[in-house]
């Protein structure tokens, strides 16, 4: 009895509906390829106390095809968080959080914003290059509830100026201009449907991008390179018959024919070195307009796009790095758009995007504004790379412009990695270097010419044997310059001192020429070492006379030099002229 | 960490002074490339020193080395 009890209870509280719609007004955008529904809801608290988690529902095709959902308190701008909850009877369901509650009988103003792709269905599905495009929106003239509905409307917007071919009445409801207006119906059950069909013109191009791959390269010497390689299909009435280029340019429509001319990317205001092309080559029919707040790119492929045809292209550009790289420390983090514009209205099948980190980062988190699938990282090679760059790879399915928002990488990174890529360049120089220290040094020849080889050794003995005639001659420089500043001082002990050092000098030298002159001995044989003997022999009147102008210097009360003193100076320059013909004669 | 409380990352090195930087590091790098090669052409296998020839060739590789990057980030290769 009580469990019975227990189940009744159970089963009012779910049979009671906690909600009821007072009032729904929904606009139905359909003049695009994007289905942009936004609906007013006017929500009364009917249950029990004060709840703060309301249902929208909808229908399965609607949310098959639902590339983007957004809902908000009316007249706020914040956002209200929501998820998907299981389907019930047809209707798909999404659970908005209030975030406040609402008090019991009280009321609360949603609007829900859906992007809704690829349901226009292009009647007929093949058109001539000179026929206006008309789809087909399939529709319920009730808005999909779980509530019971009190009053709504829902309004269609068809192309302005277009024909409006037919569209389903359901009482009360009329055909405007632009727009077809069910409604308003009155007290509306809960599942309640009403299929409705609207056939109008519609030319505007329904261009998809199957593709867009999105390549976020950083470099942390001060640019974010961006590049996005496209596909573009017409997918709306396809082109049947010929095509003429003459017709295309004389149609008075202009820009109003179901095909795509041409369009305007916006980029970022700090974007520089923009490129543009496909695989031939750069698209020169595109011009860059730089505005207050971005870079209009106005691009004119090879050819329109009728309905059916297709083109893919690359478009390339570098941003500051500063505008989207943060940094504390050794964490960064890199903050920018996860999908970026490529034209009003766009409908992307596939998103990829990649962001290229550099070298040996570590802790990569990835923060999205909405769920995206992360692929598994990939590595990337490039310019003075070891081991390749982390490449994250982040894909999502169905983008709308609504997409078009920032997200987070963040990562470690240690400063001193900067340094490996000019190092690795430095190290590359060296070991080239290195090889040709290292070829120098292996002798290469056939057969041993020991007369060049003398020849060698010898210019070297030769050379240290100057080098030995320069430092005795500078002893003798030393010697006079001494004198000269005992001519100031008149301290005997310096003079002393000087003329050891001179003496020890050119001992010192005279033996190392010995030396010298024995290794020339056995090179170069006797009659060089002969003359080169000459070398110890040659100052010896000079050194004689040594000790006669030390005494002349002693003597000597002027500051300038005496006859003595004059003649031992050209003695002096004598032996260096004596000395070098000694040289020479070597 | 939460973004607000970091900083804009500015470049080690500002892109207007790449012109300059690579100008000066690369013509020091190669007037040592041209003390190293008079060296080798000049010297006999009796008058080699290693010592010397690995300095030049360091200090060489060196200003070549961040020269060639910098060089690189002026074109616009950005490693």
């Amino acid at each position: 009895m009580r469990l019975l009890f227990a189940i009744a209870l159970l089963g009012a509280v779910f049979a009671e509906d906690a909600w009821k719609a007072a009032n729904v007004d929904r606009t139905i955008d359909a003049t695009s390829q994007i289905v942009k529904v936004s609906t007013l809801y006017s929500f009364e608290n009917v249950g029990n106390g004060p709840q703060s988690k309301v249902l929208i529902a909808l229908s399965k095709e609607e949310s098959a095809t639902l590339s983007f959902i957004s809902a908000g308190i009316d007249g706020s701008k914040g956002k209200l968080k929501i998820s998907e909850k299981p389907a019930e009877k047809d209707l798909a369901v999404y659970e908005v959080d209030l975030r406040t509650p609402v008090a019991k009988g009280a009321k609360v103003t949603i609007r829900i914003n859906l992007r809704i792709t690829q349901v226009l269905e292009p009647l007929p599905s093949k058109i001539q290059q000179s026929d206006s495009q008309f789809v087909v929106l399939h529709t319920s003239a009730y808005v999909p509830s779980l509530y019971e509905t009190v009053t709504q409307k829902t309004t269609i917007r068809t192309t302005q100026g277009g024909k409006l071919l037919s569209a389903t009445t359901v009482s009360p409801s009329k055909q405007e201009t632009e727009r077809v207006i069910y409604g308003p119906y009155v007290n509306i059950p809960a599942f309640e449907t009403k299929p409705v069909k609207v056939h109008y013109e519609n030319n505007s191009p329904f261009v998809i991008a199957t593709i867009v791959e999105r390549f976020i390269e950083v470099s942390h010497w001060g640019n974010i390179a961006v590049e996005e390689y496209i596909e573009l299909v017409h997918k709306g009435a396809e082109l049947d018959g010929p095509f003429s280029r003459i017709d295309y340019q004389m149609d008075r429509r202009g820009r109003r024919q179901p095909a795509l001319q041409q369009f305007t990317t916006v980029l970022p205001a700090q974007a520089k070195d923009i490129y543009y092309r496909d695989e031939i080559g750069n698209i020169s029919t595109s011009a860059v307009r730089i505005r207050a707040d971005s870079v209009d790119v106005e691009i004119r492929p090879r050819f329109p796009l009728f309905g059916g045809w297709k083109t893919s292209y690359v478009i390339g550009y570098n941003l500051p790095s500063e505008e989207y790289l943060y940094s504390k420390g050794n964490q960064y983090a890199l903050k920018t758009k996860l999908f970026d514009h490529v034209f009003n209205d766009i409908v992307v099948e596939k998103l990829r995007t990649k962001v290229l980190l550099p070298e040996h980062v570590k802790r990569v988190k990835v923060a999205t504004p909405y769920a995206v699938d992360r692929r598994p990282e990939e590595l990337k090679p490039t310019y003075l790379d070891t081991t390749g760059r982390l490449v994250l790879v982040l894909e999502k399915e169905n983008i709308v412009p609504d997409h078009s928002q920032f997200f987070t990488v963040t990562y470690e990174f240690e400063f001193v990695d900067m340094l490996r890529e000019p190092l690795l360049a430095s190290a590359f120089f060296f070991s080239l270097f290195f090889v040709i220290i290292v070829y120098s040094r292996f002798d290469f020849t056939i057969s041993s010419d020991p007369a060049k080889d003398a020849e060698e050794r010898s210019q070297i003995i030769l050379g240290n044997l100057a080098k030995s005639v320069d430092s005795k001659q500078s002893a003798y420089e030393d010697l006079i310059e001494a004198s000269q500043q005992y001519k100031s001082t008149k301290n005997d002990a310096d003079l002393q001192e000087a003329k050891k050092t001179f003496i020890a000098a050119r001992n010192q030298e005279n033996s190392t020429l010995t030396d010298k002159i024995a290794t020339l001995k056995t090179d170069s044989g006797a009659s060089a070492a002969e003359k080169a003997s000459e070398l110890l022999k040659y100052d010896k009147t000079v050194f004689d006379a040594v000790d006669n102008y030390l005494k002349a210097v002693e003597k000597s009360t002027t500051k300038t030099a005496g006859t003595e003193e004059q003649q031992f100076l050209n003695k002096v320059k004598d032996a260096r002229n004596r000395a070098d013909s000694v040289l020479a004669s070597i | 960490m939460d973004i607000s409380k970091m900083n804009r990352y500015t470049a080690p090195v500002n892109f207007a002074s790449l012109p300059l930087l690579t100008t000066f590091l690369c013509g020091v790098g190669l007037l040592l490339l041209a003390t190293f090669t008079m060296i080798q052409v000049t010297s006999t296998k009796y008058n080699r020193n290693l010592l010397k020839e690995l300095f030049i060739a360091a200090t060489s590789s060196v200003f070549l080395g961040f020269g060639s990057v910098f060089l690189l980030l002026w074109v616009g290769i950005y490693v």
